[in-house]
């Protein structure tokens, strides 16, 4: 993909550079973010897990955007980033595509890109530009690793009631693999997803107050290989394909931001015909207050499945079970350093709740992060 | 002394009633008008239209000028800080860049007279030569 956008960023470059010279513009961001929970168990959103110990590599992420504007309406955007992952710092092309905008009103773009599923799932490595240390988990992990997709996308905005609305369609595939650092049972999981289709709404009245809905679908094909015991006592590396047929996940949500007040408010539903994967909602309500530079906050998260989700247990971390609920509390201050400086710090008690047990699971989660750009 | 102090305090205090009460002027390279919604969406999404036809290109000042400040908060009523964050998720999303910022509404200026693109900028009353185009005043 990348090579493609290279191609056809040199092509259209070449073809482009009588008319008038391209420019380019080079800025950055990042995270370094530390966090820490009290249990000696696995803290659990449905796909991160936290351990106990201090850890600086869950939200640390550094990342460079570069875009160029050509004339004719032509405008190529990239963006690097650096992450933890399984195999360490790996730098990765997050997304970058080629944008054709004939008219202020109208743009039709290919490319990699994000998913505009939630209010800040375009910018979520982007710590700077929003509230909390993370966009609470329990939505925002609600379809797992899945964040970006190949394909193409038309974005119309238009101005309606003194606003600005825009409408969004995208279609396309993504193969994504992820690694689930588990030291009793590492797990690699593949998953393609097939024949996505989507539709992004947001209408936002200068910035005062923000309405964003979103649809899409997909045929996830998820092939999952653990370690697991094949003929005893030897281990070896079992592939379990699982069958998800049609997977879709649909969002509202909305943002008021006047004078002193914030508040944030998303509802999230994935709907799944299989059975390793099940359907589940969740919503968050966050409220802050500005005072000058300083906004603390609080926030409160909400995930049910209706027949669980697969986690692994927190007190046998072999045993794959499966967790009904989970909410969370998060109280949290968020000061504006500097200019290109916002520095956090949260404390949040989250319960959970497995389908084998009656007991709800507790733990603190402590939070601290310098988010910058530059 | 102490009458010193008096006239010093009335004297900071009359010079930042002066600096408060003076209007924002919006002032553009091509003569026309132009309403607050207007302005916002050529502030916020870096383009727009003039009275709904000529794309025009705004010009801002650079993040210390108080100007600036004191321009968001009478148009807009946004803070220094949100624009931060709403630059920051267009920026980082794709969806766009600031607009172009020079150091002073001397810069704007010529930029403005000298019609080479569309311009619109903002400056106080008082830096508003007789030949510019007002497209809007904020009081």
């Amino acid at each position: 993909m990348l090579k493609l956008l290279l191609t056809n960023f040199l092509l259209l470059s070449s073809a482009l550079a009588q008319a008038a010279p391209p420019t380019f513009d080079i800025k950055g961001f990042g995270t370094a973010g530390l966090i820490k929970s009290d249990a000696s168990s696995y803290y659990l959103t449905e796909f991160n897990t936290y351990g106990s110990r201090v850890k600086l590599n869950s939200d640390s992420l550094i990342g460079l955007n570069i875009s160029s504007n050509l004339s004719g309406g032509w405008t190529v955007a990239t963006q690097f980033l650096t992450s933890y992952g399984s195999t360490g710092y790996t730098p990765k092309l997050d997304w970058g595509f080629v944008s054709y905008q004939p008219m202020p009103e109208f743009a039709v773009r290919a490319g990699r890109f994000s998913l505009p599923s939630w209010l800040f799932s375009q910018q979520i490595h982007v710590g700077y530009s929003y509230l909390w240390v993370r966009p609470p988990v329990e939505v925002y992990s609600l379809i797992g690793g899945f964040s970006n997709f190949d394909g193409v996308s038309m974005l119309s905005n238009v101005s309606l009631f003194g606003g600005t609305f825009s409408a969004e369609l995208y279609g396309g595939a993504e193969d994504s693999k992820s690694y689930q650092d588990n030291p009793a049972n590492p797990t690699n999981t593949e998953i393609r997803i097939e024949d996505l289709v989507g539709l992004d709404f947001n209408y936002s009245y200068k910035d005062i107050w923000t309405v964003h809905a979103s649809y899409l679908q997909s045929h996830p094909d998820v092939k999952v290989s653990s370690q697991a015991v094949v003929a005893s006592p030897v281990y070896g590396t079992v592939i379990t394909p699982v069958d998800l047929h049609l997977g879709r996940f649909f969002s509202v949500g909305g943002k008021f931001d006047y004078s002193n007040v914030l508040f944030i408010t998303e509802f999230a539903r994935r709907l799944i015909d299989g059975q390793a994967l099940q359907s589940a909602s969740a919503w968050y309500a966050t409220l802050g207050y500005r005072i000058s530079k300083f906004t603390p906050y609080f926030s409160y998260a909400w995930l049910g499945s209706l027949r669980g989700s697969f986690n692994t247990h927190p007190l046998a971390p072999t045993v794959t079970t499966l967790k009904i609920n989970q909410y969370s509390y998060t109280i949290g201050l968020n000061v504006q350093a500097h200019d290109s400086v916002v520095l956090k710090a949260e404390w949040q008690p989250a319960y959970y709740k497995y389908v084998d047990s009656s007991k709800d699971f507790k733990v603190n989660i402590l939070s601290a992060s310098a988010n910058f750009i530059f | 002394m102490t009458k010193i102090i008096s006239i010093l305090v009335l004297l900071i205090l009359a010079l930042s009633a002066g600096a408060q009460g003076q209007a924002i002027v919006i002032v553009g390279s091509s003569p026309g008008s132009l309403t607050k919604d207007e302005l916002h969406d050529i502030y916020f999404q870096n383009g727009g239209r003039l009275n709904g036809g000529q794309a025009v290109i705004p010009l801002d000042y650079k993040a210390d000028n108080p100007l600036r400040e004191q321009f968001y908060e009478k148009a807009f009523s946004r803070s220094q800080v949100q624009m931060k964050a709403y630059w920051a998720q267009r920026i980082f999303t794709g969806k766009g860049n600031p607009p172009m910022t020079v150091e002073n509404a001397k810069e704007a200026a010529t930029l403005i007279l000298e019609k080479h693109e569309n311009y619109i900028g903002y400056m106080n009353e008082s830096d508003v030569a007789r030949n510019m185009n007002v497209l809007l005043r904020l009081p």
